[in-house]
């Protein structure tokens, strides 16, 4: 908006707010294309309409309360941001209730993202090789914990062996990246 | 202007008047609460009552009707508050304690003089002054403000307070015009 377009929105405000009637024609005649223009951004083509009419009416419901010392242009954007928050929030309701099967639509995908996979799938390999350089027995100890199993084994003997073959796992871990 | 935007600007224009008539009552309210704090021990209540109440109307059709109302209004409420609540503070200080107090009269001629300086020293330096409206909203106001705290004295307060109102406006004016 040009400063001479802002600077007359902002006399007419405060004139409208100081109780002045005379304003109210020139003030509705700038903010109608204003406020349009600016839902227009923000929404879909058919909420638009709706969107900018009940901004305009805030606003001027609101124009009493406007303080002076306030930037109009501002005030009024803030008013209209509000209004266009609910739109969007009244239309992903109705989308719902239209569409309840169609719920999750709207969020974000949960699955993983090709580039997500593709890590995943180095970590996995990086992790087969760095088991399989381990010994046998160190191996089938981290395979046995990760599947939940144990072994015929007393349980502060299992558990000192699956730390001794984190260790080593570890270790050949960091060899292996290092080497990278 | 399209059927659809004078309809619009219709709505509009009733969507800005409801919310200045829901702005003004809040505000005229609340100064209405604030002025029936001179009703604390008053002993009688009825009329002083009436007063406020008055005095919330008035409030919220000026401040409503804006411009030169309002800004009248305001100052108006502003200085009117020392002889709304002097007399109250003067009970609540102990000064008087019986139903006829002598002081009271003078405590209201006190208060009026300082509305009465508050408003001819402020007065010219608001918006609007020059219209008579705002006098005319500022005299109402300050006087309805008064009642309410003087108004338990009788006649006497009230004449003391109006006394002091005239005593206490014309004061400015004449320095203005000595200087």
């Amino acid at each position: 908006m040009e400063r001479v377009a802002r600077e007359a929105l902002q006399r007419q405000l405060e004139r409208l707010a100081d109780g002045d009637r005379d304003a109210f024609h020139p003030l509705f005649v700038r903010l109608w294309p204003l406020l349009r223009g600016f839902a227009a951004r923000c929404l879909p083509r058919e909420d638009v309409e709706d969107a900018a009419q009940e901004a305009l009416l805030r606003v001027f419901a609101r124009a009493a309360e406007f303080d002076r010392r306030r930037d109009a242009l501002s005030w009024v954007l803030g008013i209209a941001a509000y209004e266009i928050r609910t739109a969007r929030q009244r239309r992903r309701r109705r989308h719902r209730r239209e569409h309840p099967d169609d719920a999750l639509a709207g969020r974000p995908d949960p699955g993983r993202s090709p580039e997500e996979i593709a890590v995943a799938a180095e970590l996995e390999r990086a992790l087969g090789e760095a088991l399989g350089a381990l010994r046998p027995v160190d191996a089938e100890t981290l395979l046995a914990y990760a599947r939940g199993e144990r072994p015929d084994l007393p349980g502060p003997t299992f558990r000192k062996r699956v730390e001794r073959a984190l260790g080593r796992l570890r270790s050949a871990w960091r060899l292996n990246h290092d080497r990278r | 202007m399209t059927v659809a935007e004078a309809h619009l600007a219709a709505r509009a224009r009733a969507a800005y008047e409801r919310g200045r008539l829901r702005w003004a009552l809040g505000r005229a309210a609340a100064a209405a609460a604030l002025s029936a704090v001179a009703l604390i021990g008053c002993p009688s209540h009825a009329a002083p009552a009436a007063c406020a109440a008055a005095l919330g109307v008035l409030l919220a059709a000026c401040l409503w009707r804006g411009g030169a109302w309002a800004h009248g209004a305001r100052l108006g409420f502003a200085a009117g508050l020392a002889p709304c609540l002097l007399p109250a503070a003067a009970r609540a200080a102990h000064v008087c304690n019986a139903s006829i107090c002598l002081s009271m009269p003078a405590i209201c001629l006190g208060g009026g003089v300082v509305a009465g300086l508050l408003l001819g020293w402020l007065g010219p330096r608001q918006r609007g002054h020059a219209d008579r409206r705002f006098w005319l909203a500022a005299a109402s106001v300050v006087l309805l403000a008064g009642a309410t705290g003087c108004l338990a004295a009788g006649l006497a307060g009230l004449g003391g307070m109006a006394l002091g109102l005239l005593a206490g406006a014309a004061a400015p004016a004449l320095a203005a015009r000595a200087a």
